[in-house]
C-alpha cells in the first residue's frame, strides 16, 4: 500500500454518508416546501399528489442511481469524494463493475441495514474496516491521505446549511399549512 | 466476474486485504443421525460465526421473494374492514337519508362541471370573436369559486342536520368523508392527465422491478448459504478456520446460480399445480358423464359416488406427498446445482434420484427441524407468556373490563413491554441462527445421501 493511501476509518464513512444524505434529502425538502404552500384544500391535494409522482418516487430511483453510477463510475458517490474516499475490488484494486456496485449498494447494504445497522457498525470492529456489505461485495473504501482535509468538512457545513435555510422556509410556511387545513375543517 | 477496466491512478496495492484462494478437499461421510446432525449444525455455526450474514440475507431476501401468509391475512383484515364500512355506510344512508344528499351533491358536482365546461365554451367563443363584454369574463373566472362556494353551503348544511346521539360519530365522518371526496374531485379536475398517465407507468415499473428484484435476491441468498455453508464444512474438515475462507467467494459464486435457482424455484411447482389442475378436470369430467350415464339407475349412482370420492381422496393424498417429494428434490437439487454448477432440470433430476428409498429419512428430518425451531421459538417466547400468564392467574376472578384495566400497574406494562422487545430482539437473532442450523441439516442429508449413491454405484 501506498503511504497516500489508507483504510477509511467509521467515523470517517459515517461522514461521507452523512454528506450523502443531507445532499439527496435537498430533492424532498424542495417538495415539502412546494407542498407547504398550498393556498386551499384542493391546492394541498393536488400539490401532494404531483409531488409524489414527479419528485418523491423519481427521487427514490434517482438515489439508486446516485448510488451506484457514481461508484461505478468514480469510484464513490459526492459525499465520499468529497471527504477523500473510495470504494475500491479488495482483489483487484479496481473501481466495481455495474455489477457489483449495484450489488454493494442495493443487497448487501441492505442486509448491514436490517440487521439493526450491525453491519454498518461492524467496520468499528474489523481489521481491515469492512463491513458486513464490503466483505459480501469484497470491496475496500479507502482513505486518500494527501486530499484536503478540510474539503469535507466545508462541504458538509454547506450542505446543512441549505437544508437548514430550506427547514427554516418549511417550518416557516407551516402555519399557513395549518391553515388551510383548519379552513377546510372548519367550513 | 467482469471488473470495470477503468482504474484510478493513484490507488494503492493494500495488503490489509489478502484474498485466500480455497483449496477444496474430500468431504467426510458421516452416517444418517439426526441428532449429530443437529450437534454438527450447532457446531458449525459456533465455529463459522460469519455464517450468520448470509443466514441474515436468507432471513430478509426469502421472506420478500415468496408469497408471505402474512400478507394474506393482512388483505383479510382489510377486506373486512372494508366491508364493514360498507356496511356503515349503507346503514347510515337507510337511516338518516344520507344516499339522498350524497345524490345531490353528485347532481351538483355534474352541474358544476357542465356549467364550467359551458363556461369555457363560451369563452373560447367569446375570445375568437373579440367582443366579449370584461365583466362576463371576470364571472366566467368567478364560476369556479361560486360553485365550490354553493358545495361548501350545501355541505353546512349536513353539519346542521339533526341527527340521533349515537350516531353523531359516524355521522360527523361520513360528513367529513363526503366533504373530502368532494375536495378530491376538486383536485383531481386541477390535475392534468399525463400526471396518472406517468404514475401509472412508475407503478409498473415498480412492480415489474420489484418483483425481478424479489426473486435474483432470493435465489441469490439461497445459493450464497449452501455454498457458504459447504465452505465452512470444508475448512472445518481441512483443519483451517473462519478466516480462511471468505464471503465474498461464495457471494460471487452464488452469482453464477441465480437464474438456475429462480428456475429451480419455481418449475417443479408449476408442473405440480398443472398436474392437479389436469387431475381436478379429469375428475370434474369423469363425476359428470358417470352421472350421465348412471343418470337412471340409484344403486349404481350410489357406487359411482362411492368410486369418485375414493378417487378424490387418493387424488389429494397423492398430490400431498407429491408436493413433498418436489420440495425434498428441491432441497437436494438445490445443493447438486451449487456444488456441481449444474442447470435447473438436471439439479432436479438429481435431487429425484438421490431421493429414491430416502423419502422417510428426509421426511423425518422435516419434522425434526420444524420441531427444534417451534422448541427455540418458545423459549424465546417464554419470558413474555409467563407474564401473560402470571397477570391472567392474579386477575382470573375479576368480572369486568374496568377492574382488569385498574389492575393494570406500571410494573406489570414495565414487565411486558421488557419481555416483548427481549422476544422481539431475541427471536429474530434466533429466525437466522435456525435458518443456518436447518439448511446445515439438509448439507449433510445431502452428503450422506450422496456418499449412499456413490458407494452403490461402485
Amino acid at each position: 500500500m501506498k503511504n497516500n493511501h489508507r483504510p477509511a476509518t467509521f467515523g470517517e464513512r459515517l461522514l461521507a454518508a452523512l454528506t450523502d444524505h443531507f445532499i439527496l434529502s435537498l430533492i424532498n425538502l424542495l417538495g415539502y416546501l412546494y407542498l407547504v404552500n398550498a393556498s386551499d384544500m384542493p391546492d394541498l391535494l393536488q400539490r401532494l399528489f404531483s409531488a409524489l409522482v414527479l419528485l418523491f418516487i423519481p427521487a427514490i430511483a434517482f438515489k439508486i442511481f446516485y448510488d451506484v453510477w457514481f461508484v461505478n463510475q468514480f469510484g464513490a458517490t459526492p459525499g465520499k469524494q468529497l471527504w477523500g474516499l473510495t470504494v475500491i475490488n479488495a482483489d483487484q484494486k479496481q473501481f466495481l463493475s455495474l455489477k457489483m456496485a449495484a450489488f454493494r449498494e442495493l443487497i448487501a447494504k441492505s442486509i448491514s441495514r436490517f440487521s439493526l445497522g450491525l453491519g454498518f457498525f461492524w467496520i468499528i470492529f474489523d481489521k481491515n474496516n469492512q463491513g458486513w456489505h464490503d466483505q459480501l461485495a469484497g470491496t475496500n473504501v479507502i482513505k486518500n491521505t494527501t486530499k484536503s482535509a478540510i474539503l469535507g468538512p466545508i462541504s458538509l457545513l454547506i450542505i446543512l446549511s441549505l437544508n437548514g435555510l430550506l427547514w427554516f422556509s418549511i417550518i416557516s410556511s407551516t402555519p399557513n399549512l395549518l391553515q388551510v387545513i383548519m379552513d377546510w375543517i372548519a367550513a | 466476474m467482469k471488473q470495470s477496466t477503468k482504474s484510478p491512478q493513484s490507488l494503492p496495492t493494500p495488503d490489509f486485504n489478502q484474498l485466500n484462494d480455497y483449496q477444496a478437499v474430500p468431504t467426510t461421510i458421516i452416517n444418517w443421525n439426526l441428532i449429530t446432525f443437529f450437534k454438527k449444525s450447532i457446531l458449525l455455526v459456533k465455529n463459522h460465526p460469519k455464517l450468520l450474514i448470509l443466514g441474515v440475507a436468507l432471513t430478509i431476501f426469502s421472506a420478500s421473494g415468496a408469497p408471505s401468509n402474512q400478507s394474506n391475512f393482512q388483505n383479510l383484515i382489510k377486506n373486512g374492514t372494508e366491508k364493514t364500512q360498507q356496511e356503515m355506510d349503507q346503514k347510515n344512508q337507510q337511516e338518516f337519508g344520507l344516499d339522498e344528499i350524497n345524490l345531490d351533491l353528485e347532481k351538483l358536482d355534474e352541474g358544476l362541471v357542465n356549467r364550467i365546461s359551458t363556461a369555457t365554451e363560451s369563452q373560447k367563443s367569446d375570445s375568437e370573436q373579440a367582443n366579449l363584454d370584461i365583466s362576463t369574463i371576470t364571472n366566467l373566472f368567478n364560476l369556479e369559486q361560486n360553485l365550490m362556494n354553493e358545495e361548501s353551503q350545501n355541505l353546512d348544511s349536513l353539519d346542521s342536520l339533526n341527527l340521533l346521539d349515537p350516531a353523531q360519530a359516524q355521522s360527523s365522518l361520513t360528513t367529513l368523508f363526503l366533504k373530502f371526496t368532494t375536495t378530491l374531485k376538486i383536485a383531481n379536475r386541477r390535475l392534468p392527465g399525463w400526471v396518472y398517465s406517468f404514475f401509472g407507468l412508475e407503478i409498473l415499473l415498480a412492480l415489474i422491478l420489484g418483483i425481478s428484484f424479489s426473486f435474483i435476491v432470493s435465489a441469490w441468498a439461497q445459493a450464497a448459504v449452501i455454498g457458504g455453508i459447504r465452505q465452512a464444512d470444508l475448512a472445518d474438515q481441512a483443519g483451517k478456520n473462519a478466516s480462511d475462507w471468505q464471503l465474498v467467494k461464495v457471494s460471487q459464486k452464488a452469482f453464477t446460480h441465480i437464474k438456475a435457482v429462480i428456475w429451480l424455484n419455481i418449475f417443479p411447482w408449476l408442473k405440480l399445480a398443472i398436474q392437479f389442475i389436469g387431475l381436478l378436470i379429469a375428475i370434474v369430467l369423469a363425476t359428470g358423464s358417470s352421472s350421465l350415464i348412471v343418470n337412471n339407475n340409484p344403486n349404481i349412482r350410489i357406487v359411482v359416488s362411492i368410486i369418485v370420492g375414493i378417487g378424490i381422496v387418493i387424488s389429494v393424498i397423492w398430490f400431498a406427498l407429491r408436493a413433498i417429494k418436489t420440495l425434498f428434490a428441491i432441497v437436494l437439487g438445490q445443493r447438486q446445482l451449487v456444488f456441481n454448477n449444474l442447470k435447473a432440470k438436471p439439479a432436479f433430476e438429481q435431487g429425484w434420484l438421490l431421493l429414491k428409498g430416502n423419502y422417510w429419512k428426509m421426511y423425518w428430518l422435516l419434522i425434526a427441524n420444524s420441531f427444534f425451531n417451534l422448541l427455540i421459538n418458545l423459549i424465546v417466547i417464554a419470558p413474555i407468556m409467563a407474564v401473560v400468564i402470571g397477570f391472567v392467574a392474579k386477575n382470573w376472578e375479576t368480572n369486568t373490563l374496568a377492574q382488569l384495566g385498574q389492575n393494570i400497574n406500571i410494573g406489570w406494562i414495565i414487565a411486558a413491554a421488557s419481555t416483548a422487545l427481549f422476544a422481539t430482539v431475541a427471536s429474530t437473532f434466533v429466525k437466522v441462527v435456525l435458518q443456518i442450523i436447518s439448511n446445515a441439516n439438509w448439507h449433510w442429508a445431502y452428503q450422506v445421501l450422496t456418499a449412499k449413491r456413490n458407494q452403490y454405484e461402485k
